[in-house]
């Protein structure tokens, strides 16, 4: 028995090691003097500061900021207010339009791109930002949607019942009730969308215009072109907030378990 | 109609066509402590969730306090429920979750925490105003469930299986402590249950709920000892059913012949008519030849050694419950007979012959609609 | 006794009082759900489909004309070629994601609470990370004169520089690498869920450790392994800027080839026929994990 037990910590921690070099590598030579990634000359905050001052990557990342906070904001509205809904109400077309809306994260992303790349394109939209939070919105909405359902299917029926039972009516009930026992749900699930909004290459790649960047979509061209030591530092700071939604994210699921049903 | 203060006038209610409730008539009075009694799936619950809104009967009126009712949704019925699963909310503490109802009804802050108080005394839990409900114990919450439902003084208090979640002796303790908060607040209690000790220690009167119809309503005391049917007499206070055919009525008692083993000869035995039935014979509605059932309570059953009159049957085993001594006796074509009657120190063993006889008041006609 | 009585009337109640029929608004909240899926989810792949039919202009757009050319031409032996290569990929890499995270579910599932969230942060903070910065970390490691190649030649292993970055291991390893975390976190739900007093009844009625490994343990977790199949299976076919980071434009695959079309060949309608094709694919694979395990939801997603 001890054996396996220390067979499986060494192949974790390998395991883990292993999945944490590449991301260790990007942030340490974030610090490199050097310009190229090959050799190491000495430790050196140069990138960070010219990363400062460098205006398209900052630029990008404001665009990657707007997009993400409006996807994961409409797509937050959209599938909260849908999960709810959907739990009420008896409708046939319920399973097709769940279905429905749940494919933008079952099918493989370039399929999506390219279906939003031809529909915008027939309906003459701008390619742009538009184009871009409303591709990012199909994706973000899942993601919320199945949060909340997995939530609400979690919240005692009776809860409701009693409120209405204590003299609530139905709206308030729900306000009083429902939503704030969702709330953390609906909280990680647009976390969750927000994520991987900012995260998004292949679907911004096909809907955006000329002029406009996100982050990834620079990172991407510049992967394939050559890349400057500054995006290893922007992919740091972007650790750092990924960081910290993820701790955000820990946290709400800290409140959940709070209200055990 | 007006010391009514519930009237159930012929509720029916299915659910994807299985017929959950088959025609429900019941009057409640103002105060009483009312039990629905019965398995589970028998539509107690459903009753309950009538009564309070909760669910919209197919066919039939509910009237409280004399006005129909029937259509209002459960935030305009002066009705409070307790649930089965107390249904605290979770994310508000004890204070928040009893003023929820005064709250709604926009009373003044200041009367709100003077009846919150009041009520928290009540149920013994002063102090307890900041807790949140998973900081509680089962009996605690339990307690802040029906001090959330009292606090807003219904007309009639509905509980569901309130206690079905308690251990045995917190279960006891609660039943006294609901009949106090009952007698103080002079609330009427419909409560519910599948436990037929609850109902006896706890009721004013039992209703016996069967298969979505009412079996039989009563006071404990004639529920247990005169039930009407076999199916009362079967889940109230286990009897032993017997079925024969009547020969004779003789003074208000029955005379009913029981044939145990096939090839064995028939035993008259006897059971007495309640004031109902012997009205019934005398108006010949119960005639000689035709074929009734009878309950004997398993207390009730004495054993003797020698024969005699009264069932010759074999002693199939001995067991322990409840303190008592249970000895099943092979009944032949009547199934097993239980007799609890004996001490710790009975010496009947398995395998024995022995004669099984009982008082003639202790034989109840059942069945006979 | 009594509770499961009561338990089972509650259930029953709750099947039985399910419709709502009295009067209420809720439909209205589910119109922005309603109609966002048919406009921007439903609607599109209706084109998508319409447009596979579709003949390509001369110069530029599309021609309303029906064919079936765009089809007939996926046949050609270079465009099956490329659903080989990529139905290969794919294929490999799923059994590597399995392979190697397998045990690491399987293991997480069976440490205590507190270590089982720790690694789950562990395992979550890789896939919150951007896709790009993780692939760019393995161009720095894997490119001439990179870690790796210090690495090996100062072992010995080799003496001069490799090729090791735009080769197909490359590639190979950025899929994996990418997609283990949905293996792991599908494995480790079913794991999680599995009564493990089966497998010590299995062990007790004589199997041994292996046995009762393949014919218990193997069997109860086949949801978390069949949704984790599911998982990686479907995005890597279409995970393109892997294959062109790290592949540097000389690995094909499905996704590299429509967008390509789309971008540099500007034939949309045979883009959207190819897609259909993979449309179609992903959607059987879907439907026989849902045949196999009657369960609606992949497990493990979220």
């Amino acid at each position: 028995m001890r054996r396996r037990i220390r067979f499986s910590v060494i192949y974790q921690v390998i395991l883990l090691l292993l999945m944490y070099i590449p991301i260790c590598v990007v942030v340490i030579y974030s610090f490199n003097e050097s310009r190229n990634s090959t050799i190491w000359t000495g430790w050196s905050l140069d990138w960070y500061r010219k990363l400062m001052k460098n205006r398209s990557l900052l630029e990008a990342l404001k665009n990657s900021v707007i997009l993400a906070t409006i996807s994961s904001g409409a797509a937050g509205i959209i599938g909260t207010l849908g999960a709810v809904g959907m739990a009420r109400i008896g409708w046939r077309s319920k399973g097709v339009v769940e279905y429905i809306s749940s494919i933008p994260i079952m099918i493989p992303e370039i399929i999506l791109g390219m279906v939003f790349m031809a529909f915008f394109a027939m309906l003459n939209l701008p390619f742009g930002m538009v184009t871009l939070v409303l591709g990012h919105t199909t994706f973000c909405v899942p993601y919320v949607y199945m949060m909340v359902k997995a939530s609400l299917v979690g919240i005692d029926r009776s809860l409701g019942e009693a409120a209405k039972d204590l003299g609530a009516s139905e709206r308030r009930a729900f306000f009083d009730i429902t939503l704030p026992l969702i709330l953390p749900a609906v909280f990680s699930g647009m976390l969750l969308a927000f994520a991987m909004s900012l995260d998004d290459v292949v679907i911004s790649i096909f809907v955006t215009g000329a002029k406009t960047n996100t982050l990834p979509i620079r990172i991407y061209t510049q992967l394939k072109s050559g890349v400057t030591p500054e995006i290893n530092a922007l992919c740091t700071l972007m650790l750092a907030v990924t960081f910290l939604l993820v701790g955000m994210s820990r946290l709400l699921g800290g409140i959940r378990k709070k209200y055990p049903q | 109609m007006a010391e009514h203060i519930l009237e159930l006038d012929g509720i029916k209610k299915s659910f994807d066509k299985t017929q959950v409730l088959k025609g429900i008539h019941l009057s409640i009075q103002q105060g009483e402590f009312i039990t629905f009694l019965g398995a589970s799936g028998c539509g107690k619950t459903t009753t309950l969730r009538i009564i309070a809104g909760l669910e919209t009967p197919d066919e039939g009126k509910v009237f409280l306090n004399g006005k129909d009712v029937t259509g209002l949704e459960p935030n305009r019925r002066n009705v409070n429920t307790v649930f089965q699963n107390y249904a605290l909310f979770p994310h508000m503490n004890v204070f928040s979750n009893i003023a929820y109802g005064l709250r709604l009804k926009r009373l003044p802050k200041k009367e709100i925490v003077k009846k919150v108080e009041e009520i928290l005394e009540l149920v013994q839990l002063s102090g307890y105003e900041k807790r949140m409900p998973f900081e509680l114990s089962g009996g605690q919450k339990q307690r802040v469930a029906i001090a959330r439902a009292v606090v807003n003084n219904p007309q009639v208090l509905l509980l569901d299986e309130p206690l079905g979640a308690l251990d045995l002796q917190l279960r006891r303790q609660m039943q006294i402590e609901l009949k106090r908060i009952q007698k103080r607040l002079k609330i009427t209690f419909i409560y519910i249950t599948h436990d037929q000790e609850e109902a006896l220690n706890m009721s004013d009167r039992i209703v016996v709920m069967d298969n979505g119809q009412l079996e039989q309503v009563g006071t404990p005391n004639e529920i247990y000892y005169h039930p009407r049917t076999s199916y009362v007499a079967r889940f109230v206070g286990t009897a032993n059913i017997l079925s024969g055919r009547l020969t004779r009525v003789e003074d208000g008692i029955a005379w009913v012949e029981v044939v145990c083993q096939s090839r064995e000869p028939a035993v008259l035995v006897r059971a007495k008519l309640t004031a109902a039935q012997a009205e019934k014979n005398q108006l010949g509605q119960i005639k000689p030849g035709q074929k009734v059932s009878m309950a004997v309570r398993s207390e009730n059953i004495l054993l003797e050694k020698e024969a005699g009159p009264g069932l010759r049957l074999s002693v199939i085993e001995k067991n322990f419950a409840g303190g008592m001594l249970r000895i099943c006796l092979d009944g032949g074509l009547q199934g097993e007979l239980v007799s609890s009657r004996q001490g710790m120190d009975s010496a009947f063993q398995a395998g024995d012959r022995i004669t099984a006889y009982w008082e003639p008041e202790h034989g109840i006609l059942v069945d006979l609609e | 006794m009594g509770q499961t009585t009561k338990e089972s009337e509650t259930i029953v109640r709750w099947k039985k009082t399910k419709p709502t029929t009295r009067r209420n608004r809720w439909w209205l909240i589910v119109m922005p759900l309603y109609l966002f899926t048919i406009f921007f989810v439903a609607l599109p792949m209706v084109y998508l489909l319409v447009l596979s039919f579709l003949t390509r202009a001369r110069t530029w757009g599309v021609v309303n004309e029906f064919t079936l050319d765009n089809y007939i031409r996926i046949a050609k032996p270079v465009y099956l070629n490329t659903f080989k290569e990529s139905f290969q990929m794919a294929v490999i890499t799923t059994a590597g994601t399995l392979l190697i995270g397998y045990p690491f579910g399987y293991f997480m599932a069976r440490m205590s609470a507190r270590t089982k969230s720790l690694m789950m942060l562990l395992v979550v903070i890789p896939f919150w990370t951007s896709a790009l910065m993780r692939m760019y970390g393995w161009i720095i490691i894997f490119r001439s004169n990179g870690l790796l190649d210090k690495l090996l030649m100062g072992m010995g292993l080799t003496d001069s520089p490799q090729k090791l970055l735009y080769s197909y291991p490359a590639v190979l390893v950025g899929m994996i690498y990418s997609l283990l975390p949905f293996m792991i976190l599908s494995i480790y739900s079913s794991t999680d869920k599995m009564d493990w007093s089966l497998v010590e009844a299995a062990r007790d009625l004589g199997a041994t450790r292996g046995k009762a490994f393949f014919t218990i343990t193997m069997k109860l977790t086949l949801p978390g392994i069949l949704s984790g199949i599911v998982l990686v299976f479907i995005p890597s076919m279409g995970l393109f800027f892997i294959a062109d980071i790290l592949g540097g434009g000389k690995i094909m695959l499905v996704g590299n080839l429509i967008q390509n079309q789309l971008q540099n060949g500007r034939d949309w309608p045979f883009a959207a026929a190819l897609s259909v094709v993979l449309m179609i694919f992903t959607s059987v694979m879907i439907w026989i994990y849902r045949r196999v395990t009657g369960v609606r939801e992949l497990e493990g997603l979220l």
